[in-house]
């Protein structure tokens, strides 16, 4: 037999590249790195409208920013929990130890500074169908009520300038890599469906506290692909407090070269595809008898008040939930007291509705509420329900199971 | 008190920016407000009170955080909290039939001063509803109020109705008054339906029972 010619050269030069691609990943990769036109500066009127939207959905109740006039305090949700936990907030003393066991959102919001680095059309689109973008942050961005074009003329109230061109050649991204475990990027950033990144120690010493709140803020690395604007992200790396200050991203000794071989793997890792989590089911009725003491204090005291409170306690403002607020018509619904509660809230048409009333399928309107929370985060939002909590965790699923219980025990006092 | 005119000024806006200044937690909702303002925790002490059958003190409690609760022609700086406590009063007062002693004039002793004093409690009621205030709460309360009142029983019952219709009746105590007034209406059915759910809200079945009483 005639010995086998061998490859030829043309051939053999193809295999290390087919290697490569055939190694890369551990599924299917959701996203292949592409040329994104580059996003020219925002119409002026755009700007100017979407300047106008951020005072009417009132970010500044829980965002400090360029160009927000500041909440005052008693109108702004972090603040204000803020100073409770610092202990400084103008109240008794054992009212403030009180407070301070039960606080646990609205602790850390991210400030609206140093926006020129994101992409308007990514703002557009996370404002349109917020995502848990902050995975360690137990409060998420709320689902806004807005209208067509609202989204749009935020974004470019945001971003209004040009991006600017990226420089420079392009990265190393396996030397990127490398990178990420060995500054400590891993320390507070998750970098969801990328493969497996050792956690490093952190490059610059930082204290526990400034260490927590970093940790919480750390967006997930995988969208910042679609988050940053490339040039931005480079200058970003090199230099965080530069680009936005009083951010709690430290700035990492990175060399130019470095920078870019960060950038190129965190741009172009292969991202698995996400999971998509199944929203949870409704559990059946309790079979013993429920008390609105008990729901009470599970649910309407425990979590609805702060949006849904009584105005004629809080010098005539009853909430986003009741008198209106975030963008929000009043609904005028009062979730502080029995009777609050029993009295139901407006509907689109303007009449009071109870909140008890089945909705199609049967599902009492509350709960219906409840349970369009859990499918948010599971990253299925019901485009005609807003899920409740608005932007907090979910009512536990055994929480809502009592509520559903005595709504069937007939609401007893 | 000083008696130099040049000296009143000052003090006089001392005084009122005292008391007009927002407070730390103007509209932090109502678990801050109700622990760093203690009228407002007096107000919630009286409708507490007014809950538990103890008319007198609520009354009490509300006239010292506002003295003047009892002028309808008044409204203190402290809107909000001023008409939930003449709110308080009016309900005490129907809830005793008019028997309560507000002032000189309204002793409660004779068919006349309870009848004035029925007459003030509906008024006060009526003008806050005029005012948008209380929501469905109010109404239900302003239909207890006329329901003591042979000629406005009708229109009671159609306000209570309406709630009952919406599902949105605030109180048991509501759906045992319509119980009442359906049943005065010739709606033994309906008479039966709301009592039925006033029992099923109440665990106190005896509040039903006002509807065999009044």
């Amino acid at each position: 037999m005639p010995p086998r010619a061998a490859p030829s050269r043309d051939l053999r030069a193809l295999v290390p590249p087919l290697l490569l691609a055939l190694a890369c990943g551990t599924g299917p990769s959701e996203h292949v790195p592409k040329d994104i036109p580059r996003e020219p500066a925002a119409d002026p009127q755009q700007v100017e409208r979407g300047r106008a939207l951020l005072g009417r959905f009132e970010c500044a109740r829980c965002h400090d920013g360029d160009g927000l006039t500041p909440a005052p305090r008693e109108r702004h949700c972090v603040h204000c929990h803020q100073s409770v936990l610092a202990g400084d907030f103008p109240a008794p003393p054992d009212a403030i130890a009180e407070w301070q066991q039960h606080i646990t959102h609205l602790t850390e919001v991210p400030a609206l500074r140093g926006t020129q680095r994101l992409r308007r059309e990514f703002v557009a689109a996370f404002l349109r169908d917020p995502h848990d973008l902050r995975p360690r942050l137990n409060t998420s961005m709320p689902r806004l009520r807005l209208a067509d074009g609202d989204a749009e003329a935020l974004a470019a109230a945001l971003v209004p300038d040009a991006e600017p061109a990226l420089d420079g050649a392009p990265g190393d991204p396996d030397r990127g890599r490398d990178l990420l475990t060995r500054k400590g990027c891993m320390t507070c950033h998750v970098f969801t469906g990328a493969p497996a990144l050792a956690i490093g120690p952190l490059d610059v010493a930082l204290d526990a506290t400034t260490m927590q709140r970093a940790t919480a803020q750390a967006p997930d690395l995988r969208f910042t692909r679609d988050r940053l604007r490339p040039a931005a992200l480079h200058a970003w790396l090199a230099d965080p407090p530069a680009h936005k200050p009083g951010t709690l991203m430290p700035r990492i000794s990175l060399r130019p070269d470095e920078v870019r071989d960060l950038a190129a793997y965190i741009v172009g890792a292969p991202l698995a595809a996400p999971e998509r989590p199944v929203p949870p089911a409704r559990l059946p009725p309790l079979t013993r008898p429920v008390r609105f003491a008990e729901v009470d204090a599970r649910i309407f005291h425990k979590t609805c008040w702060h949006c849904h409170s009584d105005p004629d306690y809080a010098r005539g403002d009853g909430g986003p939930g009741n008198d209106g607020g975030l963008g929000y018509p009043g609904r005028r619904l009062d979730l502080s007291s029995l009777a609050g509660v029993a009295s139901g809230s407006l509907g689109p048409d303007g009449k009071r509705r109870s909140i008890f009333a089945p909705l199609p399928d049967g599902t009492p309107r509350i709960i219906a509420h409840l349970l369009a929370r859990h499918a948010e985060v599971a990253g299925q939002p019901d485009p005609d329900l807003r899920g409740m909590p608005l932007a907090l965790t979910p009512v536990p699923l055994e929480d809502i199971q009592l509520l559903d219980t005595w709504i069937a025990q007939g609401r007893p006092e | 008190m000083p008696r130099s005119p040049r000296l009143l000024a000052p003090l006089a806006l001392a005084v009122l920016s005292v008391l007009s200044a927002p407070g730390p937690a103007t509209a932090c909702m109502n678990g801050v407000e109700r622990r760093v303002d203690p009228t407002n925790q007096r107000i919630r002490d009286a409708e507490a009170l007014l809950a538990d059958g103890k008319y007198k003190a609520a009354v009490r409690e509300v006239l010292e955080a506002f003295p003047t609760a009892l002028r309808a022609d008044y409204r203190d700086h402290r809107t909000n909290l001023f008409d939930r406590g003449q709110r308080v009063i009016a309900l005490a007062v129907v809830r005793t039939k008019g028997e309560l002693k507000l002032d000189r004039t309204l002793q409660g002793t004779t068919y006349a001063e309870r009848d004035a004093g029925l007459a003030w409690a509906t008024m006060i009621l009526r003008l806050h509803r005029a005012r948008g205030n209380g929501g469905v709460l109010l109404t239900s309360e302003l239909a207890e109020a006329l329901a003591l009142r042979p000629s406005e029983r009708p229109a009671a019952r159609l306000l209570l109705k309406e709630l009952a219709d919406g599902d949105i009746m605030p109180t048991a105590r509501g759906w045992a008054i319509l119980g009442m007034l359906e049943r005065d209406h010739g709606d033994a059915d309906a008479a039966a339906r709301a009592v039925a759910r006033c029992k099923e809200i109440s665990p106190d079945a005896t509040q039903c029972d006002i509807v065999g009483n009044t």
